[in-house]
């Protein structure tokens, strides 16, 4: 099934990213994730220095402050500041239906293939619902959340409801997995590239139907079409892309009313709302959206495309000439007719790329689908501009319904893998195995596991004996201009990061490729302890991992039948292919609880309790995340402890667990260890400190036995 | 018939009485005279069952006696909270004893010229029961004070509640006397020297002087009386009033959101009037509503004091849920409703299961300021 098989829903809009961007650390290593903490060395060398006296004052100036330093060569690499574009954002995301741009469905086609332009359904808005926030009348946003915020890869859509339609006709459904980033195509538009503006992802989640309420006294077709279609599947498939984003929109895309054009123009507004003298706004920004609904089978993973699916090959020269560009992923499935191909569906939601900030599509002219043996290419399918073009892409999300020029047998298309050509040119190529997993963004606290399921697909379905290896990988990149790569972790490496603690592993050598693509181990020989982990009948299978050290680790799948590791992976391209889990291990803070507990037990001081709370936890939140000032300034003692009631359930592991889109920091940076911190302390506020000793944690059980 | 017939009789004496009573405060009658709502709770009740909405302008005209420009308003010498739950839980001084201002505050006053007698307003909070401050136009918070009738204060002293030791000690649920009122009141802040802000606000709101505590000492200035509730124990579940100025959503960050039933439109368009009529600020003051139980109506509040939960605020179940216990560690109850993974605050029926094993403190929320006596 997935969104390539009908009926299917096109929509099409905007996304607004209100995404914090100070934690970024894009040029300037500010904060050590690792450790959650200001980077205390790097700051007290800047000049003038921020230091643990003075850094409620300086640290705010200098974020706010533009570094010419970081001025790049081109016109869309002007010079910023630490904060960057969105110091004060509360990571809000959501499709925009303001009045002034609108995210709504444009489209459909039912379960036969009939296109439906005119329906109940048609300009019916789609919304992402977050948590209810004190029944404010406009519902709270979804979060958008990076797992590593220096990383390009790791970012996650966190939502409590989807919501399509209108009352009436409406459907409307209970997130079961919260959105991770795929395809990511660093360089889609061939000429805008201001931040993340030329980039585009991909975006996948699906709702079961026990979670779906479907409404259609309307009496929508296409409605009906998924109501039918539903009760022979297991839910709702929703995918999406978002590209060509678009930055200082203020006032365009919405009614803020600091209006900032540039980074410099932000400068004054960061300082005025600093001195108290202006407000804490948001600056977000807005992607373009291209998505489509259809129906979900449980088999398929949730989050993430696994049809047959081409990357690029070879980068392809514009019709009207220029540098040649790279296409970007195509999800394609193949339907049959009597053993011979009936129809190839593909998605283009992420490939073709747009020439400019208008948006409109490049002209890369025309390109031949067909299937690739040895030497030989049969061709099945013909695909020209108009297919692709702007108002060919805003149709149909990028969703292409192709016929075949000819006959040609199941058998060779499904023991071949598919090639998109222009002319001489592999443009693009099938991966024919696909290892993906919906435990793409994993988080470990101290002393606790995960399992990742990963789904292995030959084309598209379950292999017959499959199998993969999972490597780990490491970044270390200290701001997000150095994230270049991540390095294999070797055996006896001093840290680990994650063990694998119920897989057997075995121990392959570290080599790099030669000129004739033969593996040559590296030079002193290194190994590494990987984990080879067989599938089931669905092509699925899972790995147990543990925390070991704090960090950002990678775990990296690669064909199951290699016999070697890389030393290093590059991120562009390499993984954004998307064969990875991301994992932080959070720090593990030991001993910070006992401190806390001997720092009351001695006084029964509310002061002392505070200041320890305040600068061991709250501080890094309060100089990073700054958008709370609009609500609770972390830094103010009156105002957190008077929204005690409230601060309780948002830093609870229980907000975590349900990925309530208001958990509190939205980031997940609080490790474990803090977070008993935090609670102890608000039970002393929520009894107005009492002038009893308070004990410290109960003993971690060991979890391995 | 006669129902019929003694309903209208009723309904005209009623009307007869409000513009009597009305006509005897903006005339200027005693205090004693027009505090009898105030004062004589079955006189509160007959007048609450036959028009709530009359009820509230009745108090509310009460306590904002005399209503012509002359001080003190009634309300302003009743006992701010800040002088019953004192710092390290000692015992608040009895009714009728005058806790003194902070000493930067008496020599401002000697300074200004403001008379010995004045009585300035300890506004000693800034953030509303969800967590979340509420700006002005001048980029301040607002800021809030709260108060208690003598009666309340006696029982407060009776039962030894004015600090968390006396309630971590009580073995049954509180009951006010059916006498007591609670008021908890909202303030933009005037600068001192501010007299642009204050050229701005005078002419709409009740001014007064006031005074907040801060890390170095206090600031001195006045402050614009924005919103008021007030809540009566003339029933067991209290009776719960709100009045806010029609200026304020011109001059802070928050206007009412729910709508005004209409026996207080009309109520307000009968006192408002009558207020213009003689040139009393209170004019420029509203009856947002009258709550008397938990469905009637479900929601209630005041554009200053609930701004950003609104349409998620019933004073009296909020209310309800004022209770503490002291094992296995004493705390207060939660005001949040966190099922569900959002933030939401009780509205309807109490949430009686979640409250088994507290100890209830009869609907007053301000005993939560207690301190410890260390």
């Amino acid at each position: 099934m997935s969104v390539l098989s009908r009926p299917r829903l096109y929509f099409t809009g905007f996304i607004e990213w209100d995404v914090n961007t100070c934690n970024n650390n894009k040029y300037w290593p500010q904060w050590i994730p690792e450790s959650g903490e200001l980077n205390w060395d790097y700051l007290g060398k800047l000049d003038p220095p921020v230091t643990r006296e003075n850094f409620r004052e300086q640290f705010p100036i200098w974020a706010s402050k533009v570094d010419p330093k970081t001025k790049g060569k081109g016109q869309q690499e002007p010079a910023e500041q630490p904060g960057l574009w969105n110091y004060f954002g509360g990571n809000g995301c959501n499709f925009v239906n303001n009045g002034k741009k609108a995210t709504r469905i444009i489209g459909g086609v039912l379960n036969d293939g009939t296109p439906i332009t005119a329906d109940p359904l048609i300009n019916a808005p789609v919304s992402l619902v977050g948590n209810p926030f004190g029944g404010h009348s406009a519902a709270s946003p979804g979060r958008l959340v990076d797992l590593s915020a220096m990383s390009t890869l790791t970012s996650q859509i966190y939502f409590d409801e989807l919501a399509i339609g209108s009352p009436g006709v409406k459907i409307e459904g209970k997130r079961e997995y919260r959105m991770h980033s795929r395809f990511i195509n660093i360089a889609r538009n061939l000429t805008y590239g201001l931040e993340a503006g030329g980039a585009a992802a991909t975006w996948q989640t699906c709702i079961p139907n026990a979670q779906l309420t479907v409404s259609n006294t309307g009496d929508s077709k296409l409605l009906a079409s998924f109501g039918e279609a539903m009760g022979h599947a297991d839910g709702l498939m929703i995918r999406f892309c978002t590209y060509l984003t678009l930055y200082f929109q203020n006032g365009i895309f919405n009614d803020i009313e600091i209006r900032p054009r540039s980074f410099e123009d932000l400068k004054e507004p960061y300082e005025a709302a600093f001195k108290g003298t202006g407000p804490y706004f948001s600056n977000p920004a807005y992607s373009y959206v291209a998505g489509v609904i259809g129906v979900w089978n449980r088999n398929e993973l949730a989050t993430a495309p696994n049809d047959r699916i081409l990357f690029s090959n070879t980068p392809v020269p514009p019709a009207v000439g220029g540098c040649p560009t790279p296409l970007g992923p195509v999800s394609a499935r193949v339907e049959y007719d009597s053993g011979s191909v009936g129809r190839i569906v593909l998605d283009l939601g992420t490939t073709f790329p747009e020439s400019n900030e208008s948006g409109e599509k490049a002209d890369l002219g025309s390109f031949e689908i067909g299937v690739s043996a040895g030497s030989s290419f049969t061709r099945l399918a013909s695909l020209d501009f108009s297919q692709y073009n702007t108002a060919a892409y805003e149709k149909t999300s990028g969703i292409v319904e192709l016929s075949p020029k000819a006959p040609v047998s199941k058998s060779v298309i499904e023991s071949g893998s598919l090639e998109i050509r222009s002319g001489s040119i592999v443009a693009s190529k099938e991966w024919v195995t696909a290892s993906q997993t919906d435990q793409r963004a994993v988080y470990l606290d101290e002393g606790e596991r995960a399992t990742v399921s990963v789904g292995v697909r030959v084309r598209g379905e379950p292999p017959i004996d499959g199998k993969v290896l999972v490597v780990r990988y490491l970044q270390t990149a200290a701001t997000a201009a150095d994230e270049k790569k991540v390095n294999v972790i070797e055996s006896g490496a001093p840290e680990r990061y994650v063990m694998f603690p119920e897989n057997s592993t075995i121990r392959l050598p570290v080599c790099t490729l030669n000129s004739q693509g033969e593996p040559v181990p590296i030079s002193p020989a290194a190994f590494a302890d990987v984990v080879a982990a067989d599938c089931n009948a669905n092509g699925n299978c899972s790995v147990t991992v543990e925390a070991a050290n704090p960090g950002f680790p990678y775990l990296v799948f690669l064909p199951g039948e290699q016999l070697y590791v890389p030393p290093v992976i590059s991120c562009f391209p390499g993984l954004l292919n998307g064969n990875f889990a991301a994992v932080r291990v959070m720090p593990f803070d030991e001993g910070i609880q006992q401190m806390f507990v001997e720092e009351w037990n001695k006084s029964y001081d509310p002061e002392a309790a505070w200041n320890f709370v305040y600068g061991r936890i709250l501080y890094l939140y309060d100089m990073l995340y700054p958008v709370m000032s609009r609500y609770m300034p972390l830094g103010d003692r009156a105002s957190v402890e008077a929204a005690v009631d409230q601060f309780i359930p948002l830093i609870s592991q229980d907000y975590v667990t349900t990925e309530s889109t208001l958990m509190m920091p939205i980031t997940r940076d609080l490790s474990s260890a803090k977070r008993w911190v935090l609670e102890a302390w608000c039970k002393l506020v929520k009894g107005n400190y009492p002038p009893v000793p308070i004990s410290g944690p109960a003993p971690r059980e060991s979890s391995i036995s | 018939m006669e129902r019929i017939f003694a309903m209208t009789c009723r309904r005209t004496s009623a009307a007869v009485l409000v513009l009597l009573l009305t006509s005897l405060w903006l005339g200027g009658a005693s205090a004693a005279e027009n505090r009898s709502v105030l004062r004589d709770s079955t006189y509160a009740r007959s007048v609450l069952a036959n028009n709530p909405s009359s009820f509230a302008w009745f108090a509310f005209l009460a306590l904002c006696s005399p209503l012509d420009g002359s001080a003190p308003k009634l309300f302003e010498t009743w006992r701010p909270s800040s002088e019953v739950y004192l710092k390290n839980g000692n015992r608040p001084l009895p009714w009728g004893d005058t806790p003194s201002i902070p000493s930067q505050a008496q020599a401002y006053a000697m300074r200004e010229g403001i008379p010995s007698s004045t009585i300035w307003h300890n506004l000693d909070s800034y953030v509303q029961v969800d967590g979340l401050p509420l700006k002005d136009d001048f980029m301040r918070n607002v800021r809030y004070e709260l108060y208690m009738n003598e009666d309340a204060l006696s029982y407060v002293l009776e039962k030894q509640v004015y600090n968390a030791n006396g309630q971590a000690a009580l073995t049954a649920n509180l009951s006010f006397p059916e006498t007591a009122y609670e008021l908890k009141t909202s303030w933009i802040w005037i600068e001192s020297g501010d007299e642009k802000a204050y050229a701005e606000l005078s002419p709409h709101y009740f001014i007064a002087h006031a005074y907040y505590e801060t890390e170095t000492g206090y600031n001195i200035g006045r402050a614009a009386l924005t919103g008021m509730h007030i809540i009566s124990k003339i029933q067991p579940n209290w009776v719960w009033v709100t009045f806010e100025n029609d200026k304020n959503g011109d001059y802070t960050k928050a206007s009412y959101e729910l709508p005004i039933p209409p026996s207080a439109v009309q109520a307000n368009q009968t006192h408002q009037s009558a207020l213009k009529a003689q040139g009393s600020i209170f004019a420029n003051y509203r009856l947002n509503g009258v709550q008397l139980d938990f469905n009637s109506p479900k929601r209630l509040a005041n554009s200053q004091i609930e701004s950003a939960f609104q349409s998620d605020s019933s004073c009296i179940t909020c209310h309800s849920v004022a209770a503490s216990k002291a094992q296995p560690s004493f705390e207060w109850f939660s005001v949040v409703d966190a099922d569900g993974g959002g933030i939401q605050y009780y509205t309807g029926m109490p949430p009686d299961k979640k409250l088994e094993g507290w100890t209830r403190l009869d609907f007053v929320w301000s005993l939560r300021r207690a301190q410890w006596s260390r």
